[in-house]
């Protein structure tokens, strides 16, 4: 953030270190020291290929396929389970928001579920569901679930009293103020879990095919380590690294078309 | 001042349709009662309270903070229920919000809803009664230049000043074509010259569309300028001490209505006994208490 309302005199390297180009030429800097103690053998190569190796390595399996059809597996799996979750998150929030009674009813088993830490549940769930998609996704869903149904909760409860009461004289019923004011309101807070869970679901796919799978990203860097493919091993990490740049990109925008009327008002002291 | 209405309205020849007449709202005998917060003992806010508002009229509800006159518009308006009494439009005793009824708050930048712009805010008054269609967005357009805001239809909320909020507040409830306007003090937040644009225009409005408005303040000028009557609340528990007339001709004007004689003795007037009300002991008094 560089606000400036004087002009500053020019100074040499005000362009580098007002901009983020400091900040890129730090990433290549750690690079080339990385292929540079790789090369000079200050680290041990087995464990550490050289950056140039890992590049050849993730352009050609990028060429061949192979990281394509082990990210359309993960992701595949991934966002039926974030789906699933949004949608059941939303729909409970709400209506835990708006309706005290199913809240009263529902709280006790939220607040008793919520604190495990989903991974503790993927033997339990393999028992039941084996160690299929299904496993993957339900344990997907259990994580990406909370974070969803609490924020939309607390979105609707925060939605202003007199809002709703705006809309109640003009005669809207339950239903409609609902629809016409609950949800848009509540908006800003469902996306906040939505973000949240968005990178929840990446995470737990990704341990779910750890534990027990034989296709996706996940599988395919244990498998690679495990197999002393080391160079496959950073190659994965580094394509699961980009995808999930590229999520958060992704979720940035369809946030921002959707939300666009909170540009101003909600993020006004931000 | 009944004269006076009737006059107005013989004048429009509105009498003798009835169709777009305002009905006469009638509150009797309504009381409130709220939980206490330290005395287990609930506190009474209203003490029993009659009102009839004539169908045209514009009446004031005047009293200090604290006197429950927001909460007897609220009650008016069908959003809290009475402890006790009827609320009747017409001699049809009603419960909740009534579509001849509209209520405004005086938090008009929180009513307004943010995800909505100017248009789309004025336009909730029409979809809300299943009316929205090309010609009632013209009708929300020719209301939003009405209240002086044309070219702001595509605005946010928030792109607004606190005066420009009020008049996208004042449109939305015209477009539901309500036939009495409850507002709780609409203008105590505005600056003191918008605060008078605002004035000559409700009054404007008042007129042209023929409402009946019951108006809550705790500025006895304001009281004055606006209204033909002004109900006078005391606190603790809140109850009407005193209906008076203003006996000034319509149209007002900020300078000479605020210059007069007639004003200049009711603002004397009101100014005393104001004061002599608030220099009242007077804590919350619990129901039963001798």
């Amino acid at each position: 953030m560089s606000v400036r309302s004087v002009p500053r005199r020019r100074v040499p390297g005000g362009f580098f270190l007002d901009t983020k180009t400091s900040g890129f030429t730090l990433v290549a800097l750690l690079l080339v020291l990385w292929e540079v103690s790789v090369r000079t053998a200050l680290v041990d190569s087995i464990s550490v290929p050289a950056v140039s190796t890992v590049a050849e390595r993730f352009i050609e399996l990028l060429r061949d396929g192979t990281l394509v059809d082990e990210f359309a597996q993960t992701l595949r799996r991934m966002f039926v389970g974030y789906l699933l979750a949004a949608i059941i998150g939303i729909g409970v929030g709400l209506l835990m928001g708006y309706f005290d009674r199913i809240h009263n009813l529902l709280e006790p088993v939220v607040e008793l579920i919520r604190p495990l830490p989903t991974p503790a549940y993927i033997p339990l769930v393999i028992l039941f569901l084996g160690v299929g998609d299904s496993m993957k996704i339900f344990i997907t869903v259990i994580a990406c679930v909370w974070p969803i149904l609490l924020n939309t909760y607390s979105g609707v409860r925060n939605v202003p009293r007199i809002q709703i009461d705006t809309a109640r004289t003009f005669g809207l019923g339950n239903a409609a103020v609902l629809r016409k004011v609950v949800v848009p309101a509540a908006a800003p807070s469902v996306f906040t879990g939505l973000r949240i869970s968005l990178t929840l679901a990446l995470i737990l796919s990704i341990i779910a095919e750890m534990v027990a799978s034989n296709n996706g990203i996940g599988y395919f860097i244990l498998f690679a380590q495990r197999s002393f493919r080391v160079t496959d091993m950073y190659a994965g990490i580094i394509a699961l690294g980009i995808i999930g740049y590229l999520l958060n990109l992704l979720f940035v925008r369809i946030e921002g078309r959707v939300l666009h009327w909170n540009a101003g008002s909600g993020r006004k002291g931000a | 001042m009944m004269n006076w209405i009737r006059e107005r309205r013989a004048g429009y020849g509105l009498h003798a349709v009835g169709v777009d007449e305002a009905p006469t709202l009638r509150v009797e005998q309504v009381t409130k009662q709220y939980a206490g917060h330290t005395a287990k003992a609930p506190v009474q806010v209203l003490a029993p309270v009659d009102l009839t508002l004539e169908p045209g009229s514009f009446t004031t509800i005047l009293g200090p903070s604290g006197c429950g006159k927001s909460t007897l518009l609220q009650i008016m308006a069908g959003l809290v229920a009475p402890t006790d009494g009827t609320i009747s439009l017409d001699g049809r005793a009603v419960q909740g919000p009534q579509p001849e009824l509209l209520y405004l708050f005086q938090q008009y930048s929180l009513s307004l809803f943010p995800w909505r712009t100017v248009l789309q805010n004025v336009a909730f008054g029409v979809e809300s009664r299943g009316r929205r269609s090309a010609e009632t967005l013209d009708e929300c357009r020719s209301l939003i230049e009405r209240v002086g805001l044309k070219g702001y239809e595509g605005h946010y909320p928030w792109q607004l000043s606190g005066g420009m909020q009020q008049r996208v507040a004042i449109a939305r409830a015209l477009v539901a074509r309500p036939k009495i306007l409850l507002m709780d003090e609409p203008f105590s937040a505005v600056d003191a010259l918008t605060r008078e644009e605002l004035q000559d225009e409700l009054l404007g409005i008042w007129q042209e569309y023929d409402l009946t408005i019951v108006f809550v303040t705790h500025d006895f000028e304001e009281a004055i300028y606006l209204s033909q009557e002004i109900v006078v609340l005391k606190a603790h528990p809140g109850a009407i001490v005193e209906k008076r007339a203003v006996p000034i001709a319509y149209p007002r004007n900020q300078l000479h209505t605020r210059a007069s004689e007639a004003y200049l003795a009711l603002r004397h007037d009101l100014h005393e006994l104001i004061f002599s009300l608030k220099k009242k002991p007077g804590a919350g008094v619990p129901v039963g208490a001798p």
